[in-house]
């Protein structure tokens, strides 16, 4: 999918943290998981490898979360998610190696309830500056607030360049300490 | 009695196109009219669409870099450089910020861009930077003559 539909489709929004979880104290927003699996079918081989070795350490260490197992004849297996806000995620596992399934349950575990978007920039900050930001006055000079105008000086035009006259004003200088030169040595 | 002739009739006859038009027509629903719709207009769409956005990347970062640039040429011309002679003397004062994080500074954080330009400044008359007076640099022979 090109990045323009897929920003249209899902939505598009900077790296932000729903209700500044963590900033205090950190809520694990993963409510519920239900692991469906076959008992027989090849498919599931990795889903009940995963339940027989690594299932207990999951659920031990993350005691707020509610674990559900579906043994169902003839299903595919499948992990699916519900989260605090009510959103759910469902992801299919058909034929998932042990590892993959753990690395899945890692990100389920991990997420926000909210949905995927594509992320505009991977910084946010609602303080962009510190010394403030740019304005057209920030480098001039400050005697410029007490000025009295009409002011001679700030009438004049900006010099870009030389003037003709000034270069030769240089010339004929430059030319006077040539022959003061000669006429020494 | 097994009839083994039906079988013979069978004929693959290619992937269905219903899924394939799916495909294209998934890329084109921000579309404006039939183009988003209709898979022979969408498809014509479509497949320009993703040339230029191959193309394109290329594109993106010559877009940033020009537009980077300028802003920082604007903020050192304010402050009576130029861009070229900072980015330059940038490198030999030892400085290793890339173009994206001074225009950043630029905005948002002026007055340390306008120590890091007057740091340049004093940097470049140091090092003879457009002028006849400083070091001159190795492996050049002048033979008195500059």
């Amino acid at each position: 999918m090109t990045t323009k539909t897929w920003r249209l489709f899902w939505g598009s929004g900077p790296a932000r943290v729903p209700l500044q979880n963590g900033v205090g104290r950190y809520v694990q927003q993963l409510q519920r998981i239900t692991f469906k699996f076959c008992k027989t079918h090849g498919g599931s081989l990795g889903m009940r490898e995963y339940i027989e070795k690594d299932l207990v350490e999951f659920a031990r260490h993350n005691p707020g979360v509610v674990v559900y197992l579906k043994p169902r004849r003839h299903r595919s297996p499948c992990l699916k998610a519900e989260y605090l806000n009510g959103e759910d995620d469902y992801i299919s596992t058909q034929k998932h190696t042990c590892e993959d399934i753990k690395k899945w349950v890692e990100y389920l575990r991990c997420r926000s309830g909210y949905p995927v978007e594509h992320l505009i920039n991977y910084h946010h900050t609602d303080h962009p500056s510190i010394q403030g930001p740019w304005t057209p006055w920030l480098h001039r000079d400050h005697k410029l607030n007490v000025v009295q105008y009409p002011n001679e000086e700030l009438s004049t035009a900006h010099k870009v360049k030389k003037t003709a006259t000034e270069e030769l004003m240089e010339l004929y200088e430059k030319q006077k300490m040539l022959t003061e030169m000669e006429k020494t040595s | 009695m097994v009839i083994t002739s039906p079988t013979l009739l069978a004929r693959s006859r290619g992937a269905d196109k219903y899924w394939k038009q799916r495909r294209i027509l998934r890329l084109s629903a921000h579309y404006y009219g039939r183009r988003q719709n209709c898979y022979s207009i969408a498809i014509r769409s479509v497949r320009r669409a993703l040339q230029y956005s191959t193309l394109h990347r290329r594109l993106n970062k010559v877009m940033y870099k020009t537009l980077w640039e300028g802003r920082i040429n604007a903020s050192c011309q304010e402050l009576g450089t130029t861009y070229n002679d900072m980015y330059a003397t940038m490198d030999q004062a030892g400085v290793a910020l890339d173009r994206k994080i001074l225009q950043n500074l630029a905005i948002w954080e002026p007055r340390s861009f306008r120590a890091l330009a007057l740091l340049t400044k004093a940097k470049q008359e140091e090092e003879g930077l457009n002028s006849l007076d400083g070091p001159v640099p190795a492996g050049v022979v002048t033979r008195g003559m500059l």
